[in-house]
């Protein structure tokens, strides 16, 4: 039996008017790196912040390691969260930050932490004004790695970064994840990058659970049929296509569903659907402007 | 080593056809330890678990083994075990586009032939 990490059930937020989350349940996992995707505004961070005890729902219920954490330290010194826009003050030095952390977090490994400054190239004496945006969220991630807590959140940790230290971030997390014993959330915008990462996928669309499921699976709930235009829409009958791209006499229909449907149909191809297409349909409010001409 | 995956089939099941890929190339060899699940992930950017569910496909095909601590190795007789799995595939994957491909192209059965029997691949 897989230990529950976190639990939310029928969880609401609202500010104002607003309904921020809503009627969001969903259960993760020990020991697997999840990957939370959606669109600006869509309630991923405060979902997370519910999550990690920051802020209160307005109702419903959430359980990390079994308790509700909110004001809770036995739960929060086992999570930690870094988000996109920091809570530190910005003349605080990096050193101060990582000694503080290595208060709050009971297995927090400072030689680590140590090692990942040298890996990014970061001076621990500096403040955080000093820093670049890119070296603030290295310093950020740093922590979270070196953290060693169970559950580690990161919302949106590679603004700024660039690719090799993106690289050197995806390694690592590699290396955390392979004893199995940490959990992650990630939520980013770079889809193409990162989805090969992801145990399992959650789309948040304008704070509703849109679909949780694995990787593997979702991957495999939409494909591309193309060919000859005729041939394509003979092949295409009757099924959900949700975009169709002309090219000359050619097309190329995106279309959700198993491919079993189409596989076998004449002249045409098939081809595996992107992870980031399927993400765009799911969140998409616009329907009109779905089918472009090429 | 395949540098990309290519998409069109689960990950796992990419990682299992890399490993077999230079298994038949002879690039590994019986004997040979294959890279770790945490190599794998850091080369393709996958998630550790799947790569390994990959590596545990072969164990469980017979063509790769495993040293308690120290990895995963080649098996014995294990490109006799893929190219008989693949010779199955062989006709509905590979050929079957071919002789499509064939067709487009009004290249007659005989031309077919004719050019596989006059084909020059060193066999290695």
């Amino acid at each position: 039996m897989e230990q529950i990490v976190l639990k939310t059930k029928s969880l609401n937020k609202r500010f104002g008017k607003k309904m921020a989350i809503e009627d969001f349940t969903i259960e993760l996992e020990a020991g697997k790196i999840y990957g939370l995707l959606g669109r600006n505004g869509a309630g991923k961070t405060t979902l997370l912040k519910m999550i990690s005890g920051l802020i209160l729902p307005t109702d419903g219920d959430i359980e990390v390691f079994g308790s509700n954490p909110f004001e809770n330290t036995a739960v929060l010194e086992k999570v930690c969260i870094v988000l996109e826009t920091q809570l530190w003050e910005p003349t605080e030095k990096l050193a101060n930050i990582l000694k503080i952390c290595s208060e709050v977090y009971p297995k927090w490994d400072q030689e680590y932490a140590e090692l990942l400054l040298k890996k990014f190239n970061l001076d621990k004496s500096k403040k955080i004004k000093q820093l670049s945006r890119g070296m603030v969220s290295a310093a950020f991630i740093i922590v979270g790695l070196a953290a060693k807590t169970p559950l580690t959140i990161f919302d949106e940790p590679t603004l700024g970064l660039d690719a090799a230290v993106r690289e050197t971030f995806y390694n690592e997390l590699i290396n955390e994840a392979q004893e199995g014993e940490r959990t992650f959330i990630l939520s980013t915008h770079l889809i193409e990058e990162v989805h090969r990462l992801f145990e399992e996928v959650i789309i948040i669309d304008t704070g509703k659970l849109r679909t949780y499921q694995p990787l593997e699976k979702l991957r495999q709930s939409g494909y591309y049929v193309s060919g000859k235009e005729d041939d394509v829409k003979a092949a295409v009958e009757g099924l959900n296509v949700i975009e169709m791209q002309r090219l000359g006499s050619l097309a190329v229909c995106t279309v959700i569903g198993d491919k079993k449907d189409a596989i076998g149909k004449p002249g045409i191809e098939i081809e595996p659907i992107s992870l980031q297409k399927l993400f765009v349909h799911m969140t998409e409010h616009n329907k009109e402007e779905n089918s472009n001409e090429l | 080593m395949q540098r990309k995956l290519e998409d069109d089939r689960t990950i796992y099941q990419q990682i299992a056809k890399t490993i077999e890929d230079d298994i038949l190339k002879s690039a590994l060899k019986e004997n040979d330890v294959v890279p770790s699940t945490n190599q794998l992930a850091k080369f393709y950017t996958i998630n550790p678990a799947t790569a390994a569910k990959g590596v545990n496909m072969l164990v469980e095909d017979g063509v790769l083994y495993k040293k308690r601590g120290l990895g995963m190795y080649v098996s014995k007789g294990a490109k006799e075990t893929i190219m008989k799995k693949r010779k199955q595939s062989f006709y509905q994957d590979l050929l079957i586009n071919v002789l499509i491909e064939a067709e487009y192209l009004h290249i007659s059965k005989e031309e077919l032939a004719d050019m596989i029997l006059n084909n020059s691949i060193t066999n290695n």
